[in-house]
């Protein structure tokens, strides 16, 4: 019998079978839950002692390959902690706030309802990729990028688009701007135009203004189609496939016929799937700051010598939302600012989560010193000993910063990547140990569901 | 995998509910199926695809299956026909990676543990009958206890990862793994009597 065969067959099974099966889900889901028990404080605080006591082994980054990701190596690695820039950065006459990353990801960045970003889509020319690597300030070496400067030949969807601008682009390779003649790209905006990246080789924090990023989930199965001789080029790399819901009706997949569909397509609201703003606009940090109630917050959201508001937004048809979401050292909080604008006088504020106090602030557990002092060779991953064929490769550590009922604390995540016999590495989320620090910086080791009880829900580090 | 759910004062709506909401054509349906039910359909497309962005897609398409499936049918229980749904999806794009050479999942690793009456290929025979092996299937799995039953749904329908699986009975590892290896046993031997050989 066939693998697929397999599968297919428990397609097929019965469902009756599967509504009880279900329904014991949650009874044992309900029961484990119950019966967990606390590790003893004593041997978690010993751990703890141990592990701060230990020297860290930093880890070399190659310099001399562009393309090298250094954390795809056989290297251990600790996502750092970056310090922010402490002031906003004047130009062109225009206050900028400096910020950090923007997490594209609808699903969990925001509460937006109807799941929508600002995109806009257009045909553009590669004037030039850069060759260092870039990341975020707030998310460290999780957010590695490449920036690519485009030229907008024809803004398809979308107004008042700057005719310069600049494409963060991860999981490509910079040689595929290289062999195309043009490009129709669906773009996400990120960073009212104060985007700021750290270069992974000089260490130095540079500005983007207009900074737009691919996203995946609009056109269906990829967000670039690149051109050669007026046509779709198929031979574009990896798993990209043209967009099936953009297949021209009749003719060939020439650069006209593509954006004929998209322009169709946009103006279709009954496919649900088709994620096409109706009316996708360039916004600026004056356009969220317009009203009375948002102008007032401004200020809240200035970023100081330890924490920054990293933000995201969404464009729709009768508002603006911007999403805020504090950042200590590097490290992402679960406080969420969220700035809606209808107009240039209406608009309104609102918080999600728990603010931290100037007080709070400054007394804050240092996870950033734990990640400097653990020395993640000397710890065990649970697996290697106990599947067949899994060979335990590397291990990493992060942090983040949750309060919850007035208290603060710091998360440390330590999770291992495994090898199955290709050559891909896989995370294993469930093995993942966590330190949780008082603001005291007393820390101990818990369970993930010890965290869920605490900060709810299933809870893991973005 | 990294999955994040921020806290919220929304409380889910009762399956009833969200049914008649997809009977009224309500696009709230859709809504409030994935507040509800996305970190539960996304953990088991991700056991199978184990890539985030694949993970989302097959999200989206298991609400559209949902969609388009409701009117006409009116499940008993909601989360049992959105499993059917996800799984259907995530196997779909599973196979489809398989081909391209890329998938490091849960999934892969399960049916490794069924090699001894599952080969490699990723092919379907045209002639194959999946109707008569989901009978075969479900036959046996009428005929197993409770426990081995749970077990075995976990792992080999939803490729719930084997710690999962202890965690959530209870169990130690070793157990589940004893008990795997009497599921596969016996499943082997239900199969070959009834014309399956690899």
């Amino acid at each position: 019998m066939k693998r697929a065969e397999w599968n297919e067959g428990l397609n097929h099974i019965d469902t009756d079978i599967i509504e009880n099966y279900v329904e014991q889900k949650d009874k044992y889901i309900s029961i484990s839950k119950r019966k967990r028990t606390w590790l003893k404080i004593g041997a978690l605080a010993a751990c703890f002692c141990l592990i701060a006591s230990i020297i860290v082994i930093p880890t070399a980054f190659k310099t001399e390959d562009p393309l090298y990701h250094p954390f795809n190596s056989d290297s251990n690695f600790i996502l750092p902690s970056i310090s922010v820039i402490s002031t906003g950065t004047e130009i062109n006459g225009k206050t900028h706030i400096v910020s950090g990353d923007n997490d594209t990801d609808n699903g969990s960045a925001s509460k937006i309802p109807e799941g929508f970003y600002v995109h806009t889509v257009v045909q553009a020319n590669v004037i030039e990729v850069l060759q260092d690597l870039y990341y975020t300030p707030s998310r460290g070496a999780a957010g590695k990028y490449r920036i690519a400067r485009l030229e907008i030949v024809d803004p398809i969807i979308g107004e008042k688009m700057p005719r310069e601008i600049n494409l963060r682009f991860s999981g490509y390779s910079a040689d595929i701007f290289e062999k195309h003649d043009t490009f129709i790209f669906s773009l996400n905006q990120i960073g009212i135009e104060n985007y700021m990246m750290i270069n992974d080789t000089k260490n130095e924090v540079e500005y983007f203004p207009d900074m737009f990023e691919v996203e995946i989930d609009i056109l269906r199965y990829g967000s670039v189609i690149p051109f050669k001789d007026g046509k779709v080029d198929y031979s574009f790399g990896g798993s990209w496939s043209f967009p099936s819901n953009l297949s021209p009706l009749s003719g060939e997949y020439t650069i006209e016929n593509v954006k004929k569909r998209i322009i169709d397509l946009s103006q279709n609201k009954e496919d649900y799937f088709v994620h096409l703003s109706t009316s996708p606009d360039y916004v600026t940090i004056d356009d969220v700051f317009s009203a009375e109630e948002c102008k007032q917050i401004k200020n809240c959201i200035l970023p100081t010598e330890s924490n920054i508001f990293m933000h995201n937004i969404a464009v729709h048809s009768n508002r603006v939302v911007v999403n805020y979401t504090r950042v200590i050292n590097g490290f992402e909080t679960d406080e969420k600012i969220v700035v809606t604008v209808y107009s240039k006088d209406k608009g309104n504020v609102t918080r999600e989560g728990e603010a931290y106090t100037p007080e709070e602030l400054s007394r804050m557990p240092n996870i950033g010193e734990v990640l400097e002092n653990i020395n993640l060779d000397e710890i065990r991953s649970p697996r290697i000993d106990n599947l067949d064929g899994i060979k335990h490769k590397r291990v990493s550590a992060d942090g983040c910063y949750r309060k919850r009922e007035g208290k603060v604390y710091g998360i440390v995540r330590i999770i291992w990547w495994c090898d199955f016999s290709t050559v891909y590495s896989v995370g294993y989320e469930q093995d993942a140990r966590y330190y949780l620090y008082d603001a005291e910086g007393n820390g101990k080791i818990v369970k993930g569901e010890k965290l869920e009880e605490l900060f709810g829900g299933h809870w893991l580090i973005p | 995998m990294k999955i994040q759910q921020k806290q919220t004062l929304k409380t889910p709506v009762n399956d009833e509910k969200i049914i008649e909401l997809y009977w009224l054509r309500d696009e709230k349906a859709i809504e409030e199926t994935d507040f509800k039910y996305k970190n539960y359909l996304f953990s088991i497309a991700y056991n199978i695809v184990h890539e985030k962005s694949d993970s989302e897609e097959c999200l989206n398409d298991t609400y559209l299956g949902a969609w388009n499936s409701m009117p006409p049918t009116r499940p008993n229980i909601l989360k049992a026909f959105l499993t059917t749904i996800v799984r259907r999806v995530s196997i779909n794009r599973y196979h489809s990676n398989s081909r391209k050479g890329r998938v490091p999942s849960e999934m892969t690793v399960c049916l490794s543990e069924l090699e001894n009456f599952i080969s490699d290929d990723n092919d379907v025979d045209a002639e194959f009958d999946a109707q008569r092996l989901g009978s075969i299937i479900s036959d046996f799995v009428r005929g197993l206890s409770k426990r081995k039953r749970f077990i075995f749904l976990s792992r080999y329908y939803v490729a719930d990862p084997i710690d999962t699986i202890a965690k959530n009975m209870n169990l130690s590892r070793s157990t589940v793994d004893k008990e795997l290896a009497a599921i596969r046993s016996a499943l082997k031997e239900k199969l070959e009597s009834e014309g399956y050989y690899i």
